[in-house]
């Protein structure tokens, strides 16, 4: 009967419930890393390395459940939504349908086995947190160019040249890139010291 | 009959009542018009008057605390960027000042999300859902995740009071300290969740018929009004942007 129900393709209800609580578990994890590391001044920017990095443990324990298609892509998009609803934004969205359905190649890729596939897919889905700061950069921007002008020509000038700042979105998709990996390698460790000998998984 | 835990309406559903389809839409329509609106001319107006909008909700729901509160944050989201940009260097501004002045668009989405959250029970959004017509896959984790709200509070503070007890993994060891609290943490919600998956099991979630729903969800004046109010704040946005292009 288990191996019925495991070897159809088909998500299941366990597979829905297991999606469900794992993206409350990511929510409510970024949501307080984002309202007190975020509130720092370059704090916010430090996010996109913090976020995927202490996600990493609940993740890996997400991926390892993962053997069917469509149960990462589900993950990426309750999230976009909740996002959309809370007034962040597209952005996210997008990204994560984007990077989730790489990750979800890269996974089926592997048949679902590796770990080492996990981590790099994890990384990869990381890089939708990034995409948060696509529309808050820009408006950042929009926002000082407004405000600089009524402080002065010498000081719109000096502002001027900052805003040739093209690496910092590339800087911080690598942020995430590396904030993925290094939380994936730590996620996969706990879950071998801990998860795996008690029985768990 | 699916989840029996989350099917009790919560008391404030009562006052205030709009269909949760409502709900969502002038959530949609707060956070986009605010965000991508560039705050002069007309759109300045049309964005004052949807920050005003979870206030008048927060204050028929006599959430006084919440109202006082969205006010403050506000206010010196409105106020210090101004007073903090000519000192700071250029970097910082834009990450950090710009960001902040930036957040007075996103509180007020925030605040209808709050409004969202805590006016609609489950099987009200579920049932909005279904009417919707979205697939189980999506409705059934969403309501799993709502579900699982309160058992993540509940359970992360239990870990947290055990850990402080037997003094392990404080803020002076971070490392630890997220190991010593996520996994025994992750232990027990994933042991809570294998419950609720084998409960939902038996109650038929698999079952390929419709569900049913005791919920009867549906659009009264309240809705209309609502309704009409997020049509004229598009028609306006369209005209503001129209304005900006030059066209008008």
């Amino acid at each position: 009967m288990q191996d019925n129900i495991n070897s159809s393709k088909k998500l299941n209800g366990k597979d829905l419930i297991n999606t469900g609580i794992f993206t409350a578990i990511y929510l409510t994890l970024t949501m307080a890393v984002a309202c007190t590391i975020g509130m720092l001044p370059l704090g916010y920017v430090l996010l996109s390395f913090i976020v995927p990095f202490i996600g990493g443990i609940p993740m890996m324990l997400f991926f390892s459940k993962i053997k069917k298609f469509g149960m990462l892509m589900i993950f990426q998009i309750v999230f976009g939504v909740v996002m959309i609803l809370t007034g962040m934004g597209y952005d996210l969205l997008i990204w994560g349908i984007i990077t989730g359905l790489i990750a979800e190649l890269i996974l089926k890729a592997s048949r679902y086995q590796k770990s080492s596939a996990c981590i790099l897919a994890y990384a990869v889905s990381c890089i939708s947190v990034a995409g948060n700061y696509v529309h808050w950069l820009s408006a950042s921007e929009e926002w000082i160019t407004s405000k600089a002008a009524s402080y002065g020509e010498l000081f719109m000038n000096s502002i001027k040249g900052y805003f040739d700042m093209w690496w910092v979105f590339p800087l911080l998709v690598v942020f995430c890139f590396i904030g993925g990996l290094l939380g994936g390698l730590l996620g996969k460790a706990v879950l071998k010291k801990h998860f795996i000998k008690s029985g768990l998984i | 009959m699916m989840f029996s835990e989350i099917y009790q309406k919560t008391a404030t559903s009562k006052q205030l009542y709009l269909d949760p389809r409502t709900k969502i839409l002038l959530c949609i329509t707060v956070s986009t018009i605010i965000i991508s609106g560039s705050g002069t001319g007309l759109m300045q107006y049309l964005q004052y008057v949807l920050s005003l909008l979870p206030l008048v909700f927060l204050i028929i729901l006599k959430k006084y605390k919440m109202a006082i509160y969205y006010l403050f944050i506000y206010a010196i989201a409105t106020i210090v960027p101004g007073l903090l940009l000519p000192y700071l260097p250029p970097i910082l501004n834009l990450l950090f000042t710009g960001i902040i002045a930036f957040s007075t668009k996103l509180i007020p989405g925030m605040m209808m999300a709050y409004f969202l959250l805590t006016t609609t029970s489950v099987s009200e959004f579920v049932a909005a859902m279904d009417k919707m017509h979205i697939t189980k896959k999506f409705t059934v984790p969403i309501s799993v995740m709502f579900r699982f709200f309160p058992t993540i509070a509940e359970e992360y503070k239990n870990v947290r009071d055990a850990m402080i007890l037997r003094g392990v993994g404080t803020l002076r060891n971070p490392m630890k300290m997220l190991e010593y609290r996520m996994v025994p943490f992750l232990m027990s919600v994933v042991s809570i969740g294998n419950d609720l998956s084998a409960s939902a099991l038996t109650r038929a979630l698999d079952a390929p018929t419709p569900r049913t729903n005791v919920c009867h969800i549906g659009f009264t004046w309240r809705d209309i009004v609502m309704f009409i109010f997020s049509f004229i704040c598009a028609i306006f946005y369209v005209v503001a942007l129209l304005q900006q292009e030059g066209i008008l």
